[in-house]
């Protein structure tokens, strides 16, 4: 278990002071974008019903 | 022209009934970051129910009982969730350029969320009634 009612614990780099609590959630959201563009979405290259008339259809 | 005629016109124009509730999509959509959006509106949902819950125990309730620890964090991980998503989605949002061809007022809805969120998270820090709510 992690303590949250201790001390934290900063980085610091240059004029940048962070905690590693924070810095490691933006890390997280850094990966999980990156996860959420480059990651195949499931069933992405299988045919849905109905959909052919939509699957070509360009980006707006 | 009366006014429930001249709404009627107005809803019908914005927001055509045969384009609600669709069954077919771009096949563009089929990414995960179109999911950031709708996870971010699940775990508000999380959020406002265990936050009524909250409020109907009681401060006594939520920091003492089994039962008020579990939903004092679903509430707290529920938001945690809300503000990883919501700006996951503004991201993503941003980089698509989501303010183009008509789309100008949903993204004005977003930023008004996104205002109103950050002080209203500012709430919790309250409700755990300690050295960070003073």
């Amino acid at each position: 278990m992690v303590s949250l009612g201790g001390a934290q614990h900063y980085i610091h780099w240059h004029f940048i002071v962070i905690t590693w609590a924070n810095a490691i959630v933006i890390a997280l959201m850094v990966l999980a974008f990156v996860a959420a563009l480059v990651l195949p979405y499931p069933g992405s290259g299988r045919p849905v019903q109905g959909d052919e008339d939509v699957r070509q259809e360009e980006r707006p | 022209m009366n006014w429930t005629r001249r709404t009627r016109q107005v809803l019908g124009e914005r927001l055509p009934a045969e384009e609600l509730l669709p069954d077919r999509l771009p096949a563009y959509v089929r990414s995960a970051v179109y999911l950031l959006g709708v996870l971010t509106l699940s775990s508000l949902v999380v959020i406002f129910f265990s936050g009524i819950v909250l409020v109907i125990g009681g401060v006594q309730w939520w920091h003492t009982s089994p039962l008020g620890h579990f939903f004092n964090s679903l509430h707290f991980w529920g938001v945690q969730l809300f503000f990883f998503c919501m700006v996951l989605h503004l991201w993503a949002q941003y980089f698509m350029g989501a303010w183009r061809d008509g789309r100008a007022w949903t993204w004005v809805s977003g930023v008004l969320a996104f205002l109103v969120s950050v002080p209203a998270a500012f709430t919790g820090y309250l409700s755990q009634t300690n050295f960070d709510a003073q």
